[in-house]
């Protein structure tokens, strides 16, 4: 592997450039035709390897956050550093060249000198077993896995950010991929998935089939303390596909069923005032489509349509304690005077009732929802310019619910820079207790620590059973770790858990409208009809626009018809390629408004700005600005007694980047985010006030990262 | 899989279809020839460390068990430091020293092992001049400036050193130099003949963050459950280093010119809070208080040294000659605060209320250290003077250079003595050879009531320690505050630590240190050794504190000077170590010199009598006496007067290497402490935390207690570094 490998990848990537800079001199189309194989001879240099690879990441800087705001309490810090190194290695090996075996491991250090920190733990980050088997016809998947099937079964939504910067864009996939979570609209999770695909079968383009089955939660094993990734009982998730593909039409259909096992919490006593709700959702979808693609190959366009129709059902079981009387009979010996005198002895019985608590099980909700929607499209390359055009009609009842295609990766929420700031009054320490820091603070930052594991966040329960009983464990004091033992901590908006309908009903009003107001759980959002466009042009690879439209109405979970509009708009130029530089000059913009007229009345308007610009040899320039307002017509009620009405941020962050070897990074950043909240506060006199909070924040980012 | 086949593709399409232009392929073969470029390959080194060690205590002096803790230790563990090193031959590289221990057993699977992270970071090259490393890296600079102090031993036998080799890798020790977590780039170019080579260094490191530690933990403590300022090492703010660089060595580098600055701040602004239960009752609510309350102040130091040396030998072009003289120079301007403490109020339960009042000022503080060698080298001999002069005033204070590398701590049997382990050198059990010798990666105490419940997990906590595993180790490369060097200096190991305790950079020392080495081919080689120090300023009740240090040694390979090829090397070594204090008549009312004397001295012998395979035996023996007034009371009512420690130990080994052997050995250390005990017989009860818990004053009417105790050792070793 080591220097075997090195003459094995050396020679033949030197031996390509060579070629490449001899095609160069020849004709376009000859160029085109050399270079896809060159790049088919690379790609089987990177992935065709047998045996171990080991590859990775390996990044090292730091990231300093000095916060101003005349919220802070007069003792507050204003600064938090982040200083680390981090690695993540990737072990991928090839039992056969047609499956591999892919170990994700994560190393991580925060700088520091000043005390041991013994067992800082390796930990496993991605463990699966993929591969393509019988003849290239069936990819499967064990393990980790990213699977999606459709918009309204299997899916996980994710925002368009119309012409997002460089800077910020890989900021977020860096964030993203801390949680194992990527940009695809697929699902990550845990179990097995496989896909079959026949390739064209006379005039049948293909015939697919498709299973999956995952564990979505797991039940708690270790009763007596608190973890946050556990479930009160497994969750598990099941799924299927099938499709033929025929002379550009399709026609296919989708299952996938997600429940709690009830066997799992019931090897478990719940406490008196406890009750768990078991929910199992199923939905079956039907897809058709269709385009021009195959049967009329020759148009400089191709254009068609796909629809898919969803029915679900939603079922809610619980289980609860239940006091009953219950009689209990005993045995009594005694006896009995004969008339003679003598004693019988006897055995009667007594009965005696007293109270027991059992488990009571019923049905506590079901819902079946139908949804459907009808896509059109066309695309094409017209006098140069490349366009896509897609146009869509979206309905679901207010009663469907799809819980694998709702769930969206991005949270917001959290207070991610700054983390250990506190507030002079109350309502500013809720404030960023339950509504967190700025959602353009929660999309593109991230802070991951290994700590040492101390009283204060070993949290111990006090009885073995943690639904009912949050009390402190009188022992917490004597279970600590000698500071001998590191635990991993991540700190960002972002989340690969699926929540429940349930569950999702609490987040609803706090989730952040960052991810799409009018389809916050994307195209399955229950209650929604209406229409959306998407326009993208491209010319010469230089210049890019976007437009998008959305007007969606909510109508049977609102009081009035509730009408979401969404707007957007974007531009970007590659000045590098438009005029023939051998470098990337990229200048790009966007504006996006969102609103509802009625509701809550929110409006969002985010105005994004971005530069890249490879200036001069290894070095590029990055920079980018984002302004994004929120209006909060009716407000948002965090409690009883507070009501945030706006919100208005901006990030400015601007750096230089140096390529130092392949795929190897210097970078030097600053930015400067501002976050500013209206809201109306009611004391405990009764008096309410309109009050402001604002947090300036200057953040500062070096880093090396290195591929290998 | 998923998504990607052509039939979905078809459904799902969103991106436009790409125009297949010649940028884009060239963009994507670009991509693809790095990442291809990027495998280049990995190197795999490491080391094997496996003990398998019983260490059994035994005293005469406990006949009714009084104390009921288990008189074995047995400590059987592996350690392995596997090192990757990514892409090596490319001019950027990613270095991962992954730590993989276990104990050794097979009666249940996973809870025994560790899989750690040691050693991350990424380092680069660009040309030959310049260098790079973020992440882990090592870094000595001169001995007043970035410097990691350590013990030397004269003549340490080799049995011995082998175990403290070990020991000082397990905590990734390589030398003087200092473990640090930052960036730090290194400039090197020969300019000419004339001029020499010009270094230019730069470094950052992250010296602490500002982190929650428990204040119970064996770890990240200097002392567990003591409310002192430096008894913590848990920092309220994040601690950095800025530090350069500069070295010019003109005149075909026979000439060395060095200036370094260093800035050593807490980041103010990053002061952090936690919340507490008070007392650690659970029950009350959380209150906010310091992360660490003991030791709130931000520490500014700057610090500026120059240097300036040359080769006169090298000059003179004599080369068998040694004449080098280099004299440092160093200023530290250290930040240094005040506390008083004023009536300000009541609260609601009509308690006082007292407002910190808090003054600074800047300490100025001065260090010189003049270094010469002086010598002859020839074919068949060498004769080399070594001498460091050093004036080092009271005010000066440079933690990057004054921590030291040793740490007395108490290793095998801490369980016997474990509520006072914390107390160290002071600790009723402990030998400097146990301190210096052992180790134990992770080690799992028991609990004080044996009971193994949660009540008797709660009720047999120490005060020492949690009763979970810890690593038990006297090295470490930790960077500690001027609150706790000034702990550490209460408790270093007077026999090993007396004159120099924070190495050459220590504070308030003036005089020098000379050492003579007359060596004869690789068969002999005589050492003499002649110290003489004394303190600057005094401290308050005494005069001027005196440092004499005087001893010799020889070693000699009777194999090799009569022509086998295997060694039978035989040393030995004796030092003497002094402190004096006159007290400060003016002051204490009366007159008299505090006295504290210390011998130390070893004996070795290491013999191959087969290829590879060979015997090792060493005797080490230290003496360490206090008069009335030099005695140490710091924490003890009842201080030790007289300690006399012996420490034998023979075995067979099969060495591959320098550093690769295999052992059994089998030794004993023994113990004498004598302690005046009137105070506490006077009061008629009591203990004292450097007395066993099986003394009692009922036993001891003459006001003397001589506690004697011993540990036998037998242990297997496997020291592997590939």
């Amino acid at each position: 592997m080591n220097s075997n490998m090195k003459k094995f990848v050396v020679l033949p990537a030197m031996a390509l450039f060579f070629s490449a800079s001899v095609a160069a001199a020849e004709g376009q189309d000859s160029i085109v035709v050399q270079q896809k194989s060159l790049i088919e001879k690379l790609d089987s240099l990177n992935d065709a390897v047998l045996g171990l690879r080991i590859n990775g990441t390996a990044k090292a800087g730091v990231m300093a956050s000095k916060a101003e705001s005349d919220q802070f309490a007069k003792e507050s810090p204003t600064q938090e550093n982040q200083a680390y190194t981090d690695v993540d290695l990737r072990l991928s090996a090839h039992p056969t060249s047609e499956t591999q075996i892919s170990v994700d491991v994560r190393l991580h250090k925060d700088w520091q000198s000043a005390y041991d920190e013994n067992n800082n733990p390796v930990i496993g980050h991605w463990f699966s077993y993929d591969g393509t088997i019988l003849n290239n016809h069936l990819d499967f998947n064990l393990g980790y896995m990213r699977v999606g099937y459709s918009p309204l079964t299997l899916a996980t939504p994710q925002p368009e950010l119309l012409q997002e910067p460089e800077i910020f864009a890989e900021k977020r996939v860096y964030a993203l991929a801390q949680r194992n979570l990527d940009t695809t609209s697929r699902r990550l999770m845990q179990g097995v998935n496989a896909e079959y695909h026949s390739g064209e079968l006379g005039i049948i383009d293909d015939i697919m089939l498709q299973a999956t089955g995952a564990r979505m939660r797991n039940i708690a094993k270790k009763t007596d303390q608190v973890f946050f990734d556990f479930d009160f009982t497994d969750r598990y998730v099941y799924g299927g596909r099938a499709g033929i593909g025929l002379m550009g039409f399709y026609i296919g259909g989708n299952y996938v069923d997600a429940f709690d096992r009830l066997l799992s919490r019931r090897s478990l006593n719940i406490a008196n005032n406890d009750t768990v709700y078991y929910e199992d959702n199923r939905v079956f979808s039907g897809e058709i489509g269709f385009t021009s693609q195959k049967i009329l190959p020759n148009l400089p366009f191709s254009f068609g349509v796909k629809g898919e129709m969803a029915k679900s059902n939603w079922e809610v079981e619980r289980d609860y304690m239940v006091e009953k009387e219950d009689t209990i009979y005993n045995l009594v010996k005694g006896f009995v005077y004969q008339a003679d005198g003598s004693r019988d002895s006897l055995v009667y019985v007594t009965s005696s009732l007293t109270t027991v608590n059992e488990v009571e099980n019923e049905s506590y909700g079901k819902l079946h929802g139908g949804s459907f929607y009808v896509e059109p499209f066309v695309n094409g390359n017209l006098a140069g310019i490349e366009f896509d055009l897609k146009g869509q009609y979206i309905q679901v009842d207010d009663d469907f619910w799809s819980e694998m295609a709702s769930t969206p990766t991005y949270r917001g929420g959290s207070v991610v820079l700054n983390s250990n700031a506190f507030y002079r009054s109350a309502s500013d320490s809720m404030l960023m207790a339950d509504f967190g820091s700025a959602s353009l603070e929660n999309l593109y930052f991230s802070v991951y620590n290994s700590n040492t594991l101390n009283a204060t966040n070993l949290m111990t329960s006090g009885k073995k059973n943690v639904i009912g009983n949050k009390g402190e464990s009188s022992y917490l004091y004597s279970r600590l770790y000698n500071n001998y033992k590191n635990a991993h901590f991540y700190r960002n908006g972002y989340s690969a858990a699926v929540q429940k309908r349930l569950e999702m009903g609490e987040l609803l009003s706090l989730l952040d409208p960052t991810v799409d107001m009018a389809q916050p759980y994307g195209m399955a959002t229950p209650d929604r009809k209406g229409f959306t466009l998407a326009l993208d042009l491209k010319w010469n690879d230089a210049v890019t626009l976007n437009g998008r439209f959305k007007q969606l109405e909510q109508e049977k979970t609102v009081e009035k018809t509730n009408t979401y509009t969404e707007m957007a708009g974007g531009l970007g130029v590659d000045f590098g390629v438009l005029f023939n530089l051998d470098r990337h000059l990229i200048l790009q913009g966007s504006y996006a408004y969102s609103e509802e007229d009625e509701f809550l009345k929110r409006n969002a308007g985010r105005v994004m700005a971005g530069a890249t610009l490879e200036v001069w040899g290894p070095f590029a320039l990055l920079a980018g600005y984002q302004a994004y307002e929120r209006h909060f017509g009716n407000g948002v009620a965090l409690a009883e007694n507070l009501e945030i009405k706006k919100s208005t941020e901006s990030l400015l962050l601007g750096g230089l980047r140096m390529k130092i070897a392949p795929l190897s990074y210097v970078s030097l950043q600053y930015g400067v985010l501002n976050n500013e909240l209206g809201y109306r506060w009611t004391d405990e006199s009764g008096k309410t006030s309109s009050k402001k909070m604002s947090i300036d924040k200057n953040v500062i980012v070096a880093d090396v990262t290195v591929n290998f | 899989m998923n998504m990607k086949t052509s039939v979905f593709a078809l459904l799902m399409a969103t991106a436009m279809a790409s125009a297949t232009a010649v940028a884009d392929n060239q963009k994507t073969i670009d991509a693809k020839a790095d990442s291809a470029l990027a495998k280049r390959g990995v190197e795999i080194g490491g080391s094997i460390r496996a003990v398998a060690q019983r260490s059994s205590f035994d005293t005469d002096q406990d006949p009714s068990g009084l104390n009921k803790m288990p008189d074995v230790e047995r400590n059987e563990f592996v350690s392995a430091d596997i090192d990757f090193r990514f892409r090596p031959y490319e001019s950027v590289r990613a270095n991962v020293m992954m730590r993989l221990g276990g104990g050794m057993q097979e009666y249940f699977a996973a809870a025994s092992k560790t899989l750690a992270v040691e050693w991350i970071n990424v380092e680069g090259n660009l040309g030959n001049s310049f260098y790079w490393v973020a992440g882990d890296f090592r870094q000595q600079y001169s001995p007043l400036t970035l410097y990691l102090p350590g013990i030397d031993i004269m003549y340490e036998p080799l049995i011995f050193a082998r175990k403290r080799h070990m020991a000082q890798k397990q905590q990734l020790i390589e030398g003087n130099q200092r473990n640090l977590q930052g960036v730090n780039l290194q400039f090197r170019k020969e300019l000419s003949p004339a001029l020499g080579e010009v270094r230019a260094e730069a470094l950052l490191a992250r010296v602490n963050r500002s982190a929650v530690l428990d204040f119970s933990g064996a770890e990240g403590n200097i002392m567990a459950n003591e409310d002192l300022p430096g008894a913590t090492l848990a920092s309220n703010m994040d601690k950095w280093l800025v530090a350069g660089n500069l070295e010019l060595f003109p005149l075909s580098k026979n000439v060395y010119v060095g200036a370094t600055p260093m800035y050593i701040f807490d980041n103010e602004d990053s002061y952090s809070y936690t919340y507490r239960h008070p007392a650690n009752y659970v029950n009350d609510p959380y209150e906010q208080e310091s992360i660490n309350p003991f030791d709130v102040d931000a520490q500014q130091t700057m610090v500026v040294s120059g240097r300036l040396g040359a080769d006169v030998a090298g000059i003179m072009g004599k080369k068998n000659l040694v004449v080098d003289l280099v004299a440092e120079y160093a200023m530290s301007n250290d930040k240094v605060y005040t506390h008083t403490y004023t009536e300000d109020g009541t609260d609601e339960n009509g308690e006082t209320i007292y407002k910190d009042n808090v003054t600074d000022e800047k300490l100025n503080g001065s260090a010189i250290l003049a270094t010469m060698n002086l010598g002859y080298k020839a074919n068949s001999w060498n004769a080399v003077l070594n001498v460091n002069g050093v004036r080092n005033d009271s005010n000066w204070f440079n933690n990057l250079s004054q921590s030291p590398s040793f740490f007395a701590q108490r290793i095998l049997n801490s369980d016997k003595d474990g509520n006072v382990v914390k107390y160290g050198v002071h600790a009723p059990l402990y030998s400097s050879f146990d301190a210096l010798y052992n180790f134990a990666p992770k080690f799992s105490p028991v609990a004080r009531t044996l009971k193994t419940d949660d009540d008797g997990f709660k009720n047999g906590q120490t005060n020492s320690y949690n009763i979970a595993p810890y690593n038990k180790n006297s090295w470490g490369t930790n960077v500690y505050t001027r609150s706790q060097l000034a702990l550490l200096e209460s408790l270093n190991d007077p026999a090993l630590q007396m004159a120099l305790p924070n190495g050459l950079a220590t504070s308030n020392r003036l005089g020098a240190q000379a050492v003579g080495t007359f060596g004869w081919k690789d068969y002999a080689e005589v050492q003499g050794l002649f110290t003489m120090l004394q303190q600057v300023n005094p401290i308050i009740g005494f005069e001027k504190v005196a440092y004499t240090e005087y001893g010799g040694g020889a070693k000699f390979d009777v194999f090799k000077l009569i022509g086998f090829s295997k060694p039978l090397e035989l040393s030995g070594s004796y030092k003497h170590s002094e402190r004096k204090a006159d007290l400060d008549a003016a002051i204490v009312g009366a007159a008299g010199t505090g006295e504290l004397k210390s011998d130390f001295i070893n004996a070795g012998l290491y013999v191959q009598f087969l290829p590879r395979l060979g015997f090792a035996a060493g005797l080490q023996m230290i003496t360490t006496e206090y008069n009335d007034i030099g005695a140490d009371y710091r924490w003890t009512v009842a201080p030790l007067m007289k300690g006399t420690q012996m420490q034998w130990m023979a075995g067979f080994d099969y060495t591959v290497a320098e550093n690769a052997w295999l052992s059994i050995n089998f030794g004993m250390v023994n113990v004498e402490n004598e302690y005046n005990t009137a105070s506490l017989v006077a009061a008629g009860s009591g203990g004292a935390v450097n007395l066993p818990d099986y003394y009692t004053v009922a036993s001891d009417p003459a006001g003397s207690f001589k506690s004697k105790f011993s540990q036998t050792i037998m242990e297997a070793s496997i020291n592997v570094e590939f």
